[in-house]
């Protein structure tokens, strides 16, 4: 492959462990058809952490799954795009080399440890089980390695605890137990489901901070899923935030946090309480999510957005580059900032 | 994840050839068998009754020496055989619902409280509930039958207690579920009192799985039935059932096959097509399929 | 001036009947004592066995409490007779979390909301659906939609068709039991929203039961951390943010991740709740407590259970150290804030 550099972000092919190119997954549903994933195009750098930031309905499970292409329903299908893999189009793939790829180079860390763990087998056989199927991804004995690994997650007395059974286990080291399946292969890629959505807020930090720490030991990327702002700032360096199927922001986790341009952005923001400041009334999306079946040819954020144009409606606005060599798609962004407009209207 | 719920319900639907879609052909056997059955007495061309030994033993119209007179052929004392099925076919149905309907009243009240009230008074009941369903349901009626006597009613009061108890279990089941969620605590936080609660919450939330087992207990009756005519133990004589002229056919069956094959084909076809249909009314009714 | 709500060493244990019981009894809620003012907010805070929502359950009376008494305006609950039962009843309602499972969906939405009404008074069907009508309104739905069924509603409207039922009979007080944690975060601005303007219109009462440190921030007067069935720390909304005493309150609020980046977790406390069955000795923290590692482990920490001690005005915090070690330290700093851009 000829090496390439992103004009806006400047990446070159090397430095890039995922490339998701216009990604379209449909599925079939009584009534229609649900575009889930609508042309989403991002990159993952090697050893970075991008967050996928949306609400139900955005598409961002879907959009993971389909990297993954375990699409969960026979009736969702992808439909258009490339996603590359170090060099390699996925979509291109036969079905045997994903199965070399999936859980030895690129892994998936679920949302409910409870579901995600099969209760009638001990912890020690799932999380050696990855490691059997990629025999090459370690050295020396699985069981030496399933050890090391549980000692990494901060599994106490991991040699005795090799034979219980999940429910042996709190929620919080459940999740480890996942994380440390994901780990043992020593993947490149880790694409992470909401892995903290049902855990307790203490238990939340200790797995953010150990997989923080984890990460930046051994180098690897993730992909990280969720709908909470205060994850993304503890775990992500740049993030997407998808809508209806679409991401229609995306940059530097920073610049995000501090100065979102797009109106959705901007309203998710607004509308959090946060610890600390002290409002009247929180900002609300006037409106619900759209219906997935019929959305109209151009934002799908026009019914609820403050700014809205006519073009709006008609055409999906392209990508206008940002300093931090992220974008936003969104026509009103040249004519005024977001926040201004927003703070003018009031909340719905 | 409602979206992928819908997708998932949406591909079993076109795996299953659309089940959400009306099972036309059993309906229409059910509906052929059931007022063929009713209107028995207007629609059969034949006095079933009707003793003709001239003309024994006719095999069906498409023989040598069948006639369209008894379509079906006739049996060894020369009655009509499709009017002795149509007979027939109404005292199976007419036994069934009563059975049903005895079942009912008795089992659903009971899995009711059961599921309901729960501890000692639930495993208590079950106990109940078990023992009877452990019966050999064929051989507990026969002997009941042939030590009380050959009516309608020992056969209705014999088999009652099974459909009950059939009931009663798949009731107590959904009740517990019900008796768990959220809308049932709160209709108790809002000062409702049990009775309202079973009555007005759990009920309705119970009434699929009811429709459907009693559904296909309707065919497993019919077979009970049948089974017991065919011993002998059935409905009492000259009426004719099913499993009667199953049995008065035995001695034939090598040669003049048609006196026991269409009351067999109509037994088969009958739980059949009650099967077929309850099958769908538990999909249709599965609340899973509610989205979107 | 008596207290809407006042509950008085209130304890649950479970299966705590008979000699056999004894040391297997899960210990559920031990001696937990409020009170709730008129118009006011008091959020129950506590992570998972932490005891809150079978606390919001003995409330609700759906759960008989193993001891301790429930006073709604000075009477005792607990050992009321019929009438007061009723109007107690009556004047104590709730939301619940999930929104799918909180509405009969073999009835209408019109019959969910009328339903308190049919049981505590006599109106007629024109009365019924003039009610209903009102109620949806005031919730933020069209009164058209009594005919339809949950299911055809989202979830952010099904909870305001739970709030149009909690108010049917115009209670006094509303425990809400996480009510918006199973919603997306944009529709939770609209419900969090509603509910505070309605209890500035009807000077409502709520009981919020919740883990999320910031909703309870935005919409409590006063605050009730939990941990492991015991109360550790009561305050004023504002006292508690600004000045928490106990460890654990402090950990709580350091282990929420913050939106600022450059602000990455810190002093997050490590291991589990512990076995309810089986707590600790003494302060049922004190194995993940950073104040007794920071002490050098004092003995009292596992020795004994600690009170709740006065540490400031209408501020009680169950630590035989509470103030100590971090009375400076704010644990919530605004400072620590993005600045949003074009926000005054």
């Amino acid at each position: 492959m000829t090496q390439r550099t992103d004009a806006l972000t400047h990446e070159t092919d090397a430095d890039v462990i995922l490339r998701v190119e216009d990604l379209e997954t449909h599925i079939e549903v009584s009534g229609g058809v649900v575009k889930a994933v609508n042309g989403v195009s991002f990159t993952i750098r090697r050893g970075e952490t991008v967050g996928l930031v949306g609400e139900s309905g955005s598409g961002k499970t879907m959009t993971l799954m389909s990297i993954m292409r375990l699409l969960p329903v026979a009736a969702a299908r992808i439909v258009g795009g490339s996603i590359w893999f170090d060099g390699r189009n996925l979509l291109a793939e036969p079905e045997s080399a994903m199965r070399d790829l999936r859980g030895a180079r690129i892994a998936l860390i679920m949302q409910d440890a409870l579901t995600a763990l099969n209760p009638v087998l001990s912890v020690g056989d799932q999380v050696g089980e990855p490691l059997r199927y990629h025999p090459d991804r370690h050295q020396g004995s699985t069981r030496d390695r399933v050890i090391e690994v549980l000692e990494s997650v901060r599994i106490p007395n991991p040699e005795a605890r090799l034979d219980q059974y999940p429910h042996q286990f709190s929620g919080g080291m459940r999740q480890r137990v996942l994380a440390a399946m994901a780990l043992g292969p020593a993947p490149d890629l880790i694409l992470a489901d909401e892995p903290t959505t049902a855990l307790d807020v203490t238990i939340q930090a200790q797995f953010l901070t150990l997989m923080r720490r984890l990460q930046r030991e051994t180098g690897t990327s993730a992909l990280w899923v969720t709908h909470d702002l205060g994850v993304v700032a503890q775990t992500c360096d740049r993030v997407n935030v998808m809508y209806a199927g679409r991401i229609v922001e995306r940059g530097d986790v920073r610049r995000i946090l501090r100065e979102p341009k797009h109106p959705y952005t901007l309203a998710l923001m607004e509308s959090v309480p946060k610890l600390g400041e002290k409002r009247e009334r929180l900002y609300q999306i006037a409106g619900q999510p759209p219906d997935l079946r019929k959305l109209p040819p151009g934002c799908a954020f026009y019914d609820r957005c403050p700014l809205r144009m006519d073009i709006c409606r008609e055409e999906f606005p392209p990508a206008t580059p940002l300093p931090d060599g992220g974008a936003v798609h969104c026509w009103a962004v040249s004519k005024e900032t977001p926040a201004a407009a927003v703070a003018s209207k009031g909340p719905a | 994840m409602t979206m992928l719920a819908s997708a998932v319900s949406a591909r079993a639907r076109s795996v299953m050839g659309s089940t959400r879609q009306l099972p036309i052909v059993p309906l229409a056997m059910l509906f052929i068998l059931v007022v063929s059955a009713l209107f028995a007495d207007v629609l059969a061309p034949h006095d079933p009754l009707k003793v003709n030994l001239t003309n024994s033993l006719a095999p069906p119209f498409y023989h040598d020496g069948g006639s369209l007179m008894h379509p079906l052929g006739t049996d060894e004392l020369g009655r009509d055989i499709l009017s002795r099925l149509m007979h027939g076919g109404r005292v199976s149905l007419l036994l069934a619902m009563s059975v049903i309907f005895i079942g009912s009243a008795v089992g659903i009240p009971i899995g009711l409280l059961s599921g309901y009230v729960g501890g000692l008074t639930d495993a208590v009941i079950q106990r109940g509930v078990e023992a009877v369903l452990s019966l050999p349901t064929i051989m507990v009626a026969l002997v009941f039958v042939f030590v009380m006597g050959q009516t309608y009613a020992s056969i209705i009061l014999i088999l009652s207690p099974f459909v009950a108890a059939e009931l009663a279990r798949m009731v107590r089941g959904d009740a517990l579920a019900v008796r768990r969620t959220n809308y049932v605590s709160l209709a108790r936080v809002a000062g409702a009192s049990h009775l309202r609660v079973i009555v007005r919450h759990i009920l309705p939330n119970v009434a699929g799985t009811i429709i459907v087992v009693a559904t296909l207990q309707v065919g497993a009756l019919i077979l009970v039935e049948a089974s017991l005519s065919f011993l002998g133990v059935g409905v009492p004589p000259p009426t004719p059932a099913w499993g009667l002229m199953i049995d008065g056919g035995r001695e034939y069956v090598a040669t003049k096959y048609w006196l026991s094959l269409f009351p067999g084909l109509a037994i088969v076809l009958t739980v059949l097509s009650i099967n077929w249909i309850g099958d769908w009314l538990r999909n249709v009714l599965d609340p899973k399929q509610q989205i979107l | 001036m008596t207290a809407l709500l006042e509950v008085a060493g209130l304890t649950k244990h479970f299966g705590a009947s008979g000699p056999l019981a004894e040391g297997r009894a899960v210990r559920a809620v031990d001696d937990v004592s409020f009170a709730i003012e008129e118009g006011q907010t008091l959020a129950l805070v506590g992570e998972s066995g932490s005891g809150k929502t079978t606390t919001a359950q003995m409330i609700l009376l759906l759960e008989p409490p193993t001891s301790g008494q429930i006073r709604f305006r000075g009477d005792d609950i607990t050992r009321a007779g019929r009438r007061a039962m009723a109007e107690y009843k009556q004047s104590v309602q709730a939301v619940f979390q999930d929104p799918y499972s909180s509405l009969n969906p073999r009835m209408r939405v019109g019959d969910i909301i009328a339903e308190p009404l049919q049981i505590h008074r006599r109106m007629t069907k024109q009365e019924l659906a003039g009610r209903v009508g009102e109620l949806l309104e005031q919730v933020g739905l069209q009164p058209a939609a009594a005919r339809y069924y949950p299911h055809q509603f989202s979830g952010g409207q099904r909870q305001r068709i739970a709030v149009a039922r909690a108010l049917s009979i115009s209670p006094k007080l509303i425990v809400l039991d996480e009510p918006v944690s199973a919603l997306d975060v944009s529709i939770q601005a609209q419900i969090l929203n509603l509910l505070v303007d309605l209890q500035q219109q009807l000077g409502l009462s709520y009981l919020l039961i919740s883990h999320d440190l910031a909703i309870v921030d935005h919409m409590s007067h006063r605050v009730a951390v939990m941990y492991a069935g015991r109360l550790v720390e009561v305050a004023d909304n504002r006292r508690l943010y600004d000045r928490p005493t106990h460890p654990y309150t402090r950990a709580l609020m350091a282990s929420v991740p913050s939106i600022d980046p450059d602000a990455p977790l810190t002093d997050i406390v490590a291991g589990e709740v512990s076995n309810p069955a089986n707590p600790p000795s003494g302060c049922r923290f004190h194995p993940r407590c950073p104040l007794r590692r920071e002490l050098g482990k004092p003995a009292i920490c596992h020795e004994m259970d600690p009170p709740l001690i006065d540490v400031g005005p209408d501020h009680v915090s169950a630590c035989h150290f509470a103030g100590s070690g971090g009375e400076t330290r704010d644990a919530v700093s605004t400072d620590s804030q993005p600045a949003a851009a074009g926000r005054g």
